[in-house]
């Protein structure tokens, strides 16, 4: 076992291309999660 | 070097009775030559109508229950912390990674919930809201500079829509004519099979400008149109370097509308006894459990506090039908709830079950929040324009289907375009 990930097929969804639910999770730094909320408040999303 | 076999021009949140009156009146002169040569069709976003759930529609071809994202937020699992949605969020192909895999090149560019950049086979992908960094949002990392030399922005600066309007409008103009910079420059310098891109500035333009745009009152009004005046000279800059037997799809993926209230869904729940939340609430994550039946996810998906899935759920498996009736026959009597549909009705695929139980479609000028950090009802702050599930619309030139389209059907169209197999998704083929 070389212990790295199957590469996904080029037509994978994005989704697939994430390890678990973590990966997904960490899509946004801590940093980044502040500017996202601070603009989706703009729009009043959040 | 303009080959594209395909192109995908979208125009966030731009409703189809707007284009049609403004060309009835003599304006937009590129789009009313598109509109003479295929018909201007009125569409249908998903619910709910945000841009992260419709550009995943228009994307992928399919409905949410199969694409799997439902809106900005969510909340984290086995938790009442939110989580914000993202590229990999979504779980179908979309169609420029359908193209990469038939070994096509595909430009795509400020998509909604593309973030952070993926690579996109040889291609290019930049991506749209919400992109916090350029840095993360650029593949292939060596045409940052390219960005950066035409000032490229991802998105304008929305505080200033609440706090300077004038400034607001200044930068708006500013990053489209960057963004436009950006795209004639891609379209004629990268060969590729595929050219998706979106403008958003127009969403922006709606969000804080709507009101002022339709009472006619100065100088909002005359920006609102001049602004367009500018997305519709784009777009002709666009096609004019398209191959004539390039497949050319124009779409909105949400339609708009005068905003007169927001509604703070999750302060009615209070008020009549579904949900309790610990003040001063910042999040549904200030939700009390215990004394919690339903809460409200922004735009207006409702959910059964239930007891396995949520957090200290309290509502029983075995009485989910009978409160989620309960809750249903309760929104329906709310004044600014236009209907209510359970997630079966609005949703299939393997991912409705994460789907909201209800969701809520409002009146319009009524726009629903999931925030809580009013105890407001309801109340009306800067923003004047919200989003509609109707008044979308689609356009393919030379093509003049029949009756209403769907936002899904883009990407069906797309792939069909470029002698893919659509067969299999929800949306269908617009000839």
């Amino acid at each position: 076992m070389s212990g790295e990930r199957e590469r996904p097929r080029p037509d994978a969804p994005a989704a697939e291309q994430a390890d678990d639910a973590d990966e997904q999770d960490e899509a946004y730094s801590e940093d980044e999660e502040a500017a996202v909320a601070a603009r989706l408040e703009d729009l009043g999303y959040i | 070097m303009a080959s594209p076999r395909v192109c995908v021009i979208g125009l966030d949140g731009t409703p189809a009775s707007y284009l049609r009156r403004r060309i009835a009146d003599g304006f937009l002169p590129n789009l009313a030559e598109l509109s003479r040569q295929g018909t201007l069709m009125s569409a249908r976003a998903p619910l709910p109508p945000i841009s992260s759930v419709s550009w995943a529609s228009a994307s992928t071809g399919v409905n949410p229950g199969r694409h799997g994202v439902f809106g900005f937020v969510e909340r984290k699992p086995e938790s009442w912390d939110l989580t914000f949605t993202n590229v990999f969020t979504i779980a179908e192909p979309q169609v420029w990674a359908r193209a990469a895999e038939a070994g096509m090149r595909s430009v795509v560019v400020n998509i909604p919930g593309t973030y952070p950049a993926q690579p996109n086979g040889s291609g290019v992908l930049i991506s749209g809201f919400v992109s916090p960094t350029l840095e993360r949002s650029v593949q292939p990392p060596s045409l940052i500079p390219f960005l950066q030399e035409r000032e490229y922005l991802i998105d304008v600066d929305l505080g200033l829509g609440h706090k300077d309007l004038e400034a607001f409008c200044e930068q708006l103009f500013a990053h489209h004519a960057a963004r436009t910079r950006v795209l004639v420059d891609l379209l004629d310098g990268e060969a590729c099979d595929l050219f998706y891109v979106a403008f958003t500035g127009t969403d922006r333009l709606h969000h804080f400008l709507w009101e002022q745009m339709e009472r006619g009152e100065e100088p909002w009004a005359s920006r609102f149109h001049d602004y367009y005046a500018a997305v519709d000279a784009s777009v002709g800059q666009l096609v004019s370097r398209l191959p004539d037997d390039c497949r050319l799809i124009l779409l909105s993926d949400h339609g708009f509308c005068r905003l007169d209230q927001e509604v703070f869904v999750n302060r009615w729940l209070e008020r009549d006894g579904w949900i309790a939340l610990e003040e001063p609430a910042k999040s549904i994550a200030s939700v009390i459990p215990g004394r919690t039946r339903a809460y409200c996810m922004d735009p207006g998906r409702l959910y059964l506090n239930l007891a396995g899935r949520e957090p200290g759920g309290i509502v029983p498996p075995a009485e989910y039908e009978s409160v989620r009736d309960e809750l249903r026959r309760w929104a329906e009597a709310l004044p600014f709830v236009q209907r209510v549909a359970t997630r079966e009705e609005a949703f299939s695929g393997p991912h409705a079950d994460r789907a909201p139980d209800l969701v809520l479609v409002s009146e319009n000028g009524w726009d629903l929040k999931g925030a809580v950090r009013t105890s407001d009802l309801q109340g009306k702050g800067r923003l004047t324009g919200m989003h509609t599930e109707g008044d979308a619309f689609v356009l393919v030139r030379g093509a003049h289907p029949d009756g209403e389209a769907d936002v899904q059907d883009v990407a069906a169209t797309a792939l069909d375009g470029l002698g893919l197999d659509a067969a299999g998704l929800d949306g269908r083929v617009l000839r």
